[in-house]
């Protein structure tokens, strides 16, 4: 038979895994399988798809062989062990803690909300919207509305717009190809206080984000000045935003000035997102007032429809304000069931679980929650609520299920389940599961009660303790 | 091995609905070598499964290596009937005409 090259490989690495003693017959198995699959290929196996076929056949040998050599090495007792072992549950939650902060840049949602907006004097940045009381809806505000409030407000230091967007951006090292992008006013990153930008944007600039500048230009450091293309347009670049800048939810890779009379002339009047730097010594409720009646001149009033003024720390905190109280009354649960339980280790699991949970709940909230200007207050939060409080409730109740099948001497998980007794002969003996500790501590008994299981841990003296130590070594 | 786990027994199932050899048991149920391989030793192992040769004179008479067919044994009927009444086996795909073919030739040769 000619095997591929590339299967006879694979077949030849893996049967060197396989005990010597079963090596022929293995490789005889294998063999004769694949030369029957070949014979029934339309182009006996030797078509470059075929090929790829065979060899993804080929390459379950070696879990096949791997199977075979811990049977012969009796491996799977030793791995059970450690597997049902408590250090391995609490590693596992490290593990997948470590993943959540890989898959989400480092728990970049949680740390901005713990750290607040990165602008000077953020807390006198606040992001304007228009709310409705049912449901916290929010909508933007026109335009116009914000150019008004620039001209004649006195207890804004200015305001500006922004809205997200899809746009086609061409750079020297790329073709044509959409981007995530944004428009803003022309002061908007001065009333941010962004360092390296221009305080005013021209018409024809462009600001790049972080990502995008060191991706797609590849870092260059003489960038400003020179010209990518936007929209089909050419732009100049003004700036590269700096590497923490962050702002609300959005990360586009290119920002450009919103101009009323060009930008998307068949939109003249856009609701938009909008921003605005409140004057040193102005409360927040005096600026909203101001706001809303500046507003009410320049835009039909509608009824139950106002103009709100949020702190951008308080959008970005929301995560945290919202979730962290619910998730201490879960810490609490877990805490007065380990208790209860006296046991350190249901107190540990509980606890890394349920930072899981939060972990988890924070990065989806990070994008939910309103941190957008319009959306839904409610519906935006119900994602990472729903994790928080489902995610607590199963790990309490994994938790609690867990600790009940383990060792209460040493933990380990509890193994060997042998059926006692019969439920036709209950009246005589009682019927039920026994399962035991592997390290020969104890024997735990459930009976087949249909309402309620009792539940019976016996404890075994120190003699079953070397039997079962025996017992591991043969 | 008292409780089978869903691809042990899906294994199992495979092969008390007839499918005999390795290569067929993998398309019957749709998992990888990898995964059914494993599933047979074990099987293997606790009993429930057992195997035999090719007759070596029939397959060189047929000019091809003999194979290892699969079969379910006591232990493993009994096993299967208890993991039916945990699990729902899945639909086995039928074998596909080539393989059909030189089954029934087989078993006409036999």
């Amino acid at each position: 038979m000619n095997l591929p090259p590339e299967s006879k490989l694979l077949l030849d690495a893996a049967s060197a895994i396989v005990p010597a003693a079963q090596r022929a017959d293995w490789r005889r198995e294998w063999l004769a399988e694949i030369w029957w699959w070949m014979e029934g290929q339309p182009d006996a196996g030797r078509a470059p798809a075929e090929r790829v076929q065979l060899a993804y056949r080929c390459l379950g040998a070696f879990s096949d062989a791997f199977q075979l050599r811990m049977e012969e090495m009796d491996l799977a007792p030793r791995v059970a062990q450690v597997v049902g072992g408590p250090w391995f549950c609490l590693a596992g939650f490290g593990f997948l803690i470590a993943a959540l902060a890989l898959a989400s840049g480092g728990f970049r949602h949680t740390r901005r909300a713990l750290t607040g907006a990165p602008f000077p004097a953020a807390g006198r940045l606040a992001v304007l919207a228009q709310s409705v009381p049912f449901m916290g809806g929010r909508y933007g505000v026109p335009a116009a509305t914000v150019a008004y409030w620039n001209e004649t407000a006195h207890d804004i230091e200015g305001a500006a717009v922004y809205v997200a967007y899809h746009s086609v951006a061409a750079t020297p090292f790329a073709g044509p190809h959409e981007v995530a992008a944004a428009k803003v006013g022309p002061g908007f990153f001065s009333i941010l206080g962004v360092p390296g930008v221009p305080k005013q944007l021209c018409g024809d600039c462009v600001v790049l984000g972080y990502d995008f500048w060191k991706s797609e230009l590849h870092g260059d450091r003489y960038i400003t000045g020179k010209i990518i293309s936007v929209d089909g347009q050419p732009m100049r670049v003004a700036g590269v935003l700096p590497r923490r800048f962050w702002f609300l939810d959005s990360r586009p890779a290119v920002w450009s000035v919103y101009e009323p009379a060009t930008t998307w002339p068949g939109y003249p009047n856009p609701l938009m997102g909008a921003i605005c730097r409140v004057k040193p010594g102005v409360s927040p409720a005096s600026a909203r007032t101001e706001l809303r009646t500046l507003a009410s001149r320049v835009q039909p009033r509608r009824s139950g429809i106002f103009v709100d003024l949020e702190s951008l720390d308080q959008i970005a905190q929301r995560p945290v304000t919202i979730l962290a109280p619910i998730w201490i009354v879960f810490l609490g649960l877990a805490f007065a069931g380990s208790g209860i339980a006296r046991s350190w280790f249901a107190a540990a699991k509980s606890t890394l679980g349920l930072i899981l949970v939060l972990l988890s709940a924070m990065e989806l909230g990070g994008s939910g929650f309103g941190t957008t200007a319009s959306g839904n207050d409610l519906t935006a939060g119900i994602a990472p609520l729903w994790l928080l409080s489902v995610g607590s409730l199963l790990v309490l109740g994994w938790s609690w299920s867990d600790q009940r099948k383990r060792c209460r001497t040493c933990l380990c998980r509890l193994s060997m389940p042998v059926h006692i007794g019969s439920g036709a002969r209950m009246l005589l003996e009682e019927a039920g599961t026994e399962v035991v500790c592997a390290n020969g501590h104890g024997t735990l008994f459930t009976s087949d009660g249909i309402e309620q299981p009792e539940t019976r841990w016996h404890e075994l003296d120190g003699s079953w303790q070397d039997i079962f130590a025996e017992a591991g070594k043969e | 091995m008292a409780d089978l786990s869903y691809i042990t027994a899906v294994v199992l199932h495979a092969i008390d609905s007839g499918k005999r050899y390795g290569f067929q048991i993998m398309d019957a149920v749709g998992f990888p070598s990898g995964t059914v391989y494993p599933a047979l030793r074990k099987l293997e192992k606790a009993g429930f499964i057992g195997s035999e040769w090719e007759r070596e004179a029939l397959a060189r008479a047929g000019q091809r290596p003999p194979r290892r067919y699969y079969r379910i044994t006591r232990d493993g009927e009994s096993a299967l009937v208890a993991a039916g009444r945990r699990y729902r086996f899945p639909e086995l795909a039928a074998d596909d005409a080539a393989e059909a073919l030189r089954t029934r030739r087989e078993e006409a040769a036999e």
